[in-house]
């Protein structure tokens, strides 16, 4: 049953992308209630749940598989969670770590950074990195979290489906329809830290065969200060409106349109020197982002099981951090294809096409030649699901791309699936994927430092993109197995080996010097190579225990081994550029208790282990909730948030600006549906 | 999802939203199903050891009008002849009527199926739900679409 909810609630997001919509046995294992029971499914469920006349469906989709988690609205709202990094610690083996105030470097199996590129981040099937590095914004990132139907994280390559940049995962984040938003909905909320989060919400019926929803939200979030005490500035607000609105064309077709337009005011500790070693100084920096998206899905549904999507949406935003004038403008189509054979084969195939026009104004430290540049990207893939058996299936399928970077590319997988019986299956899985190059790696040139070596003579460290620069590339090897235990126990566990050559190094040039008529410039130029490589292996186990119908604990602990390596012919001095920082073990478990029909009491534990650069010891982060529900659709509630520490580092290395501390913080909040 | 299992859990789900009015009731809920096997075995799985409001639950078959004042919920199949005779006569009782024919509503049946997009949404009658003394919880009525007597 479970099964066939994950199906089609992953094929209301973006149809066939939806590599969750193959791997319904994750979200089962991880979701305890009971296979079969209907009853327990809430109206809300049973509107989004696709109808098939024939239930084969089920059975096909326990066959294949990959390391899926899925983060439900129940528990973001009992998270006491108020932004989407936060809401992203619940998925077991997902590194979040707080930089500043605005800024979180998030990723999967390793490679965290500031700017890490190897995750895939949607949102209702919009892609939504920055083109320009290809990693994610998070402080352009907002979403109501009350919008929110559901987030899959997939761990390990997405690329088959995905496309490039699905390295080592893909986060998608799924709003409701607005059919299920109908009526208003007003929060009202702040504390010390989230000194201000008000949001408002309505939606409501077009004619006979539409719906919307239309909203807002403020968010004001408060300085947190530098390990030495001292205040870092941090602070920010956000402004968003936006509206969804879904439309039945007919019994068969389905249109969703939406937008949202947002606006930032940002400020950060902005430093003078990149290169360890040298004194650093900071000064306070402010900037904005303003920006906005329209997006349009046609679907059509066909008996059977076979459904046809296609989707076309435009983004845009500006940003002006680091005196750099940020222009990204991305244009981007797709078609999907899905085909119900009633054989053993069942087709999925599709075709996309992305123009992102970047535009990189001089300023600061770095410079970008050209300023400002337009590349298209197309795609197209192709899967085949196979029923060996009964119980076994292979799915086999390669993505095909060609960017302006590196001309054509590939990335296939193979899954095999074994559904054991009703209640576990296991499954392995080979895939290969790549990170395309970006604006970055190819046209930047950046100034790292610049010291006086004697009187007139000026040394400067600078670091260029290389227009050569290759893709780099994984071949990842995974195995998992998931079952439900008992009626109150499920299981998910995964493990991964995986082998990635060609990552970016800096590697060090013959000097340049030249005379000014102020004296001698030493340039030391560092550029962009190929000339890394890294082999990582481990895992995450994930359980879910439902002792009584009141009271879920939820766990999960992951490993990760990482090493990195300069190939022989590297000459960098600097440390493995990508190979970020990334803790060996995190822990995590979060207890939802209903204490009565109008009490909740939720606390969770995160644990991180050091982190592999050294500077950042191992924390822990409690946060607590207590809300309560006088009436149905009044809601009072309390989070207090990193309780155990007044303060406590989760990252540093923040590259280009310095990095605060998260502070123990509490949050009240009224939400009022009406 | 097969489309008789999903009916089934609505109808199961319907029924925890819906206040009858206050006449002696027997103990159990009465579903009774009009010319839809497939809805009676669906229904009979869906909710078997089942309570709604610790009322156990009675699956019924009922072809002809005659005997309806024992139902609380009536589905009637779009395949059924009599329907306009069979919702005549459950509007004398304080009676839930669901179906799945695009006539529906305007024959006087207060709740019904209404597929779009390959999945199963309602409509509901307030007025005819009213006339019953049908109380409909608005949770229930959010996600509905909501007409009246035209």
């Amino acid at each position: 049953m479970i099964t066939m909810i994950q199906q089609h609630r992953c094929l209301s997001a973006l149809a066939l992308f939806c590599l969750a919509a193959l791997l319904a046995p994750g979200a089962q294992a991880q979701t305890p209630d009971k296979p079969k029971d209907l009853t327990e499914m809430s109206l809300e469920d049973l509107l989004n749940v696709q109808v098939t006349s024939v239930s084969k469906k089920e059975q096909k989709l326990s066959s294949v598989a990959a390391a899926v988690y899925v983060i439900t609205q129940e528990d973001i709202r009992r998270s006491g969670a108020t932004n989407l990094p936060d809401v992203l610690r619940m998925a077991p083996g997902v590194q979040v770590a707080q930089i500043n105030a605005s800024t979180w470097a998030i990723s999967i199996r390793g490679f965290n950074a500031r700017y890490s590129s190897n995750v895939l981040v949607l949102i209702d099937g919009r892609t939504v990195y920055s083109s320009s590095f290809s990693g994610v914004f998070w402080d352009q990132q907002d979403v109501l979290l009350e919008n929110i139907e559901r987030i899959e994280v997939i761990r390990g390559p997405g690329g088959t489906i995905w496309g490039s940049n699905a390295v080592n995962g893909v986060i998608n984040i799924i709003t409701k329809s607005s059919k299920a938003t109908k009526g208003g909905l007003i929060n009202v909320g702040g504390g010390s830290e989230d000194q201000a989060s008000e949001s408002a919400r309505y939606g409501g019926e077009i004619g006979k065969s539409g719906s919307y929803r239309i909203f807002g939200k403020y968010s004001r979030r408060a300085d947190l200060p530098f390990s030495d005490g001292r205040n870092g500035a941090d602070g920010w607000s956000q402004l968003h409106i936006g509206f969804r609105s879904d439309w039945d064309l007919s019994t068969r077709d389905s249109l969703t349109v939406s937008g949202d337009l947002f606006h930032t005011w940002e400020s950060e500790a902005v430093k003078t020197s990149l290169l360890p070693g040298i004194p650093v100084q900071t000064f306070p920096q402010s900037f904005y982002v303003s920006g906005g998206d329209v997006l349009g899905r046609w679907k059509r549904t066909f008996s059977g099981g076979s459904e046809t999507s296609l989707q076309t949406y435009y983004n845009q935003y500006q940003r002006t951090e680091f005196g750099i004038v940020e222009t990204d403008k991305t244009f981007d189509i797709d078609f999907a294809d899905h085909l119900t054979t009633h054989g053993r084969n069942d087709w999925v195939w599709g075709l996309g096409y992305r123009r992102a026009a970047i535009g990189l104004s001089p300023g600061g430290l770095e410079t970008f030649n050209p300023p400002s540049r337009a590349e298209d990207l197309f795609t197209a893939f192709v899967q085949d699901e196979i029923r060996l058996s009964r119980s076994v299936s292979l799915t086999v399928g390669s993505k095909f791309e060609h960017n302006r970077f590196t001309g054509f590319e590939y990335e296939p997988s193979a899954r095999i699936a074994w559904t054991v019986n009703e209640h576990s299956a296991i499954w392995m899985a080979v895939s290969r994927a790549i990170r395309e190059p970006t604006r970055l790696d190819t046209e930047l040139t950046a100034q790292l430092a610049s010291f006086p070596v004697a009187s007139n003579v000026v040394e400067v460290v600078t670091l260029r993109g290389n227009p050569k620069i290759n893709e780099e590339k994984v071949v990842s090897w995974e195995a998992g197995y998931r079952a439900q235990i008992n009626k109150t126990l499920s299981l998910d566990v995964a493990g991964f080996l995986s082998f990635y050559h060609s990552l970016i190094t800096f590697e060090p040039q013959p000097t340049i010097t030249t005379i000014t008529p102020s004296g001698v410039r030493i340039e030391v130029p560092l550029l962009y190579e190929n000339k890394g490589h890294a082999r990582t292996y481990g895992g995450e186990v994930s359980m879910t225990w439902e002792p009584t119908r009141r009271w879920k604990i939820i766990s999960g602990y992951s490993y990760l081994s990482m090493e990195t390596g300069l190939d022989p012919s590297s000459q960098a001095t600097l440390t493995l550029h990508t190979a970020g920082d990334n803790p060996r073990h995190m822990f995590q478990v979060r207890s939802l208790l209903n204490l009565s029909k109008n009490f909740d009491f939720d606390t969770s534990l995160y644990y991180t282990a050091k982190l592999s650069v050294g500077s950042v010891p191992s924390h822990t982060r409690v946060d607590v909730r207590l809300a309560w529900r006088p009436r149905e659709k009044i809601e009072f509630s309390l989070v207090g948030q990193n309780l155990l520490g007044q303060r406590s580092l989760e990252f540093a290395d923040a590259n280009l600006f310095r990095e605060t501390e998260p502070l123990r913080s509490v949050f009240g909040k009224i939400t009022w549906h009406f | 999802m097969d489309e008789d299992r999903l009916k089934a859990a609505f109808l199961f789900n319907f029924a925890k939203f819906i206040t009858w009015p206050p006449v002696p009731s027997p103990a159990k809920l009465k579903i009774c199903v009009a010319g839809a096997e497939g809805i009676v075995d669906a229904l009979k799985a869906v909710t078997a050891g089942k309570f709604i409001n610790s009322r156990p639950i009675d699956i019924q078959k009922a072809d002809s009008p005659a005997g309806l004042q024992a139902c609380q919920i009536l589905y009637i199949g779009n395949q059924v002849k009599k329907t306009s005779e069979m919702l005549a006569e459950a509007a004398r009782f304080p009676l839930v009527t669901v179906g799945d024919d695009e006539k529906f509503i305007r024959r006087g049946g207060m709740i019904n199926f209404v597929p779009a997009g390959g999945k199963l949404q309602f409509e509901i009658n307030i007025d005819a739900a009213g006339r019953s003394g049908i109380v409909i919880s608005s949770n229930l009525l959010q996600l509905a679409r909501v007409v009246h007597d035209q």
